[in-house]
């Protein structure tokens, strides 16, 4: 069976919509408020630190071809280190998944549908996540490319129809200390978005072609998205408004109507959000799952899917209590908490490769990398396109 | 209640894995079902585990070790 390989375009689109996802729901507010009218300048130099983490992870796919984070992990640490170390990453996406169904059930349920339970929603969005996973990630690559377009030129054609209350003087003063300070102390902005696509590494070794110049660049047109949403909200509505509006970008878009043509516009940046949060929601599963049968091997797929939906499912009601409590975290603990396996983690493993390579003992060469081989087992695996290892990488 | 539910779904998928003798694949689905079982029992008892509380004491335990905090 031939190694399953997805091309570097796929990968690119996979890593703008990953960063999207729930950034465009639930940043946006904490943005205004922490930048003012230069909030629009915090995605740009959070994108500009995201490109910099992003080669950092280049740099240890490179030094490991063909291998995925949690494989990477098992020949540069061993097995027994290396397996705690794949473990952790597997709760670091099972806990951004819980974010994720957390942010998705609190906006349906403030919005369009405030009767239906919140695990309604969580189990909904797990049933399809685990189908697409178990088709591998070929399939999760199709299904993005094939929705981008549908959901790109919508986003900004509403966002461009909602500019009817343009004003310039919204802006003004611009640059000044005091917001310019606001702007570079959001450092949370480095945390989420620009760390989590670190989840992206496990499928890095599946792409085909330029796999780092589809990282860096899909990170950065995530970047310039974020930065020229926030610019049109703050140009729309206002520093004041927005600042005090849950969701900014579902009130800008309530509030457009051409004639009597378009109206009630808001239900389509509502289903593109929603799509874009799924594909968030899609990767990470698609990389806890992965992560834990790279390491453990288990010879049937489906009880581990069960068991990976059942985690992610008690996950999104228990991940916080409330929007205030989230919002502590956010300022207080995100970086820290993403720092840890976005950046921690990598430069650790980087390191002892670095000094194995110094001391002449090529990693990957004793029992961890034997054990790291799950994914190249044959099998349903293979056939799906989730159990292969590629011929390309880094 | 929640304890029979869980054991219905959990139970047979334990017993088919014990049948196939497949002693990895069953000790893997029951740590992640001792994970999910912690996780539900506080959202079935209304008291959901607050797991961003755990992980600020877990990461202000570790910056007060270093002194940090």
């Amino acid at each position: 069976m031939g190694a399953t390989v997805i091309r570097g375009s796929q990968y690119y689109f996979l890593t703008v919509n990953f960063c999207l996802g729930t950034t465009l729901f639930v940043l946006i507010q904490s943005l205004v408020q922490a930048g003012g009218r230069d909030a629009w300048l915090i995605p740009l130099w959070g994108g500009a630190a995201g490109v910099l983490f992003a080669l950092l992870w280049i740099w240890l796919c490179r030094l490991y071809p063909g291998m995925s984070l949690a494989q990477i992990a098992l020949s540069a640490l061993g097995r027994p280190l290396g397996t705690a170390v794949a473990t952790l990453y597997f709760l670091y996406f099972s806990v951004i998944a819980g974010f994720v169904l957390r942010n998705l059930s609190d906006f349906l349920t403030g919005t369009i549908l405030p009767r239906t339970p919140g695990p309604v929603f969580h189990v909904m969005f797990l049933i399809v996540a685990s189908y697409a996973a178990a088709h591998g990630v070929e399939t999760i690559a199709r299904l993005n490319q094939l929705l981008t377009p549908l959901l790109a030129f919508p986003f900004w054609f509403v966002i461009l129809l909602a500019s009817v209350n343009w004003d310039w003087t919204r802006f003004a003063p611009a640059f000044r200390p005091e917001s310019l300070a606001g702007v570079f102390r959001f450092s949370g902005i480095l945390g989420f978005p620009f760390l989590e696509p670190v989840a992206l590494l496990m499928i890095f070794p599946f792409v085909g072609g330029k796999t780092g110049r589809a990282l860096v660049a899909g990170i950065a047109t995530a970047a310039a998205s974020i930065s020229l949403t926030v610019f049109a909200i703050i140009g729309s509505l206002g520093v004041e408004r927005s600042a005090k509006l849950t969701y900014p970008i579902y009130s800008l878009v309530q509030e457009v109507a051409v004639n009597d043509v378009f109206i009630n516009i808001q239900s389509v940046i509502s289903i593109i959000l929603l799509t874009l949060i799924f594909i968030k929601l899609q990767v990470l599963y698609y990389a806890a799952f992965e992560t834990l049968r790279q390491t453990f091997r288990p010879v049937k797929r489906w009880p581990l899917l069960l068991g990976v939906s059942m985690v992610m499912a008690g996950m999104a009601p228990s991940i916080f209590e409330n929007s205030i409590q989230n919002w502590e975290w956010s300022k207080k603990y995100t970086f820290i908490h993403d720092a840890i396996f976005g950046l921690g983690i990598p430069a650790l493993l980087i390191a002892v490769t670095l000094i194995r390579l110094a001391a002449g003992n090529r990693p990957g060469a004793g029992r961890g990398a034997r054990a790291g081989g799950g994914a190249r087992s044959a099998g349903k695996g293979a056939r799906s396109g989730s159990g292969t290892r590629p011929e390309t990488g880094g | 209640m929640f304890h029979l539910w869980f054991l219905l779904v959990v139970g047979p998928v334990l017993v088919y894995l014990a049948v196939k003798r497949l002693p990895r694949d069953a000790a893997l689905f029951f740590a992640l079902s001792v994970l999910s079982y912690v996780l539900w029992y506080g959202i079935a008892r209304d008291r959901p585990f607050v797991i961003i509380r755990l992980i600020e004491q877990g990461i202000g335990g570790v910056m007060a070790l270093f002194g940090a905090a």
